[in-house]
């Protein structure tokens, strides 16, 4: 295997994935905020007008925004060879820090465990509910959006319909009313 | 030897659950606890925010470490390795696309269009998980009593990193649950 400057490129990227992937506590947003860091501010790889672009459409795709982003910043670096190695940089630590706290979750389960991760539940709970408050809370959507929101919520709870359904039928709905009503009254109320 | 029955359901409801996980994180587990728990029976209810809650603690993305724990539990090493991958082929496979759409033309209003749509939609998969994980949790006096301080602890202490405000929550949770059971 030739070793050409840009196949050099890539494995430091992977390097460098893997080594914000395996030290960032704390989820894909902070993540991509160390990625800025990294490869904008400390290597100056890319600009950051090439860097927001990427990641606008890395966050449009479905899937982790981490594992989007190490391919659209990848890409943007190192063509499909960075997009792939950046990609693999970012998902291998999480795989064996798992797999290895799976094996030793089973060897310790006790009673106390389950008390311990009854409070980090607990925990999700309220952090899940302040990342609703700060999406909701980002942008202001007309009063139509909102009803479609509670009227899909009612659907899923009472009648047990797959959310996947559900979640096409609403995205649909909006498509539809966005497209051929676009200065209908219900859109206009910001 | 782990069911080959079980490897090939763990990559088919990985591979739907990763082509829908707009938004990552938070707003793909409804969709997969819908998968684990009520289609494939693979996990009961309580059992999969654990695994959530385990997720939660360690490092990486949210759903990639669901993935990964759940394989690993129901098919071992190779369940890991299926469900991981599996979880991440259609967002690789739909930027690669992508990628050669903008390659191609730069204006894409309406595949923006299409995908706005379906991340507004985010706050509809957030609010169902969130029904449906205190359903889970809330009990009794005790179980209302932590959930309480929990949404103390998380909101109160905008300073302090999410990881701590989440493990001292299960500290409390330890100590109270201990002196009380």
């Amino acid at each position: 295997m030739k070793f050409t400057p840009r196949l050099k490129l890539s494995f430091s990227l992977f390097f460098q994935f893997f080594s914000i992937s395996a030290f960032t506590l704390g989820g894909g947003y902070v993540m991509v905020a160390v990625m800025q860091q990294q490869f904008v501010e400390k290597k100056k790889l890319l600009s950051l007008e090439r860097f927001t672009d990427a990641l606008a459409k890395a966050q449009m795709l479905p899937g982790p925004v981490a594992v989007t982003s190490s391919i659209f910043l990848g890409y943007e670096i190192s063509s499909f060879e960075g997009a792939f190695l950046s990609c693999l940089g970012v998902v291998l630590p999480p795989f064996f820090s798992i797999y290895i706290v799976y094996q030793i979750i089973e060897i310790l389960n006790s009673q106390y465990l389950q008390y311990f991760m009854f409070g980090v539940k607990c925990a999700t709970i309220a952090a899940i509910f302040q990342f609703l408050l700060k999406i909701i809370l980002k942008k202001r959507e007309s009063v139509f959006y909102y009803i479609i929101l509670a009227i899909l919520t009612a659907i899923a709870i009472y009648f047990k319909i797959s959310p996947i359904l559900l979640l096409l039928a609403g995205a649909l709905i909006l498509f539809l009313v966005r497209r051929f009503f676009p200065s209908s009254k219900l859109e206009k109320q910001k | 030897m782990p069911d080959l029955m079980i490897i090939l359901k763990l990559f088919t409801s990985f591979l739907v659950i990763g082509l829908f996980s707009f938004g990552g994180g938070y707003s793909s587990l409804s969709i997969m606890e819908d998968m684990m728990v009520n289609k494939y029976l693979f996990l009961s209810k309580t059992e999969f925010w654990q695994v959530v809650a385990i997720a939660q603690v360690t490092p990486g993305p949210i759903a990639l470490n669901c993935a990964t724990y759940i394989g690993a539990k129901k098919a071992g090493m190779l369940g890991a390795i299926v469900s991981t991958f599996s979880v991440i082929f259609m967002p690789i496979l739909l930027s690669i696309i992508l990628i050669y759409i903008y390659k191609i033309s730069s204006k894409n209003d309406i595949i923006r269009d299409i995908f706005q749509n379906l991340q507004k939609m985010i706050p509809f998969l957030i609010i169902l998980s969130l029904f449906s994980l205190a359903r889970d949790v809330i009990s009794d006096f005790y179980s209302i009593l932590i959930l309480a301080l929990s949404f103390l602890f998380i909101f109160l202490f905008p300073k302090i990193s999410i990881l701590i405000k989440i493990i001292s929550c299960g500290a409390v949770s330890l100590l109270i649950l201990t002196i009380v059971k």
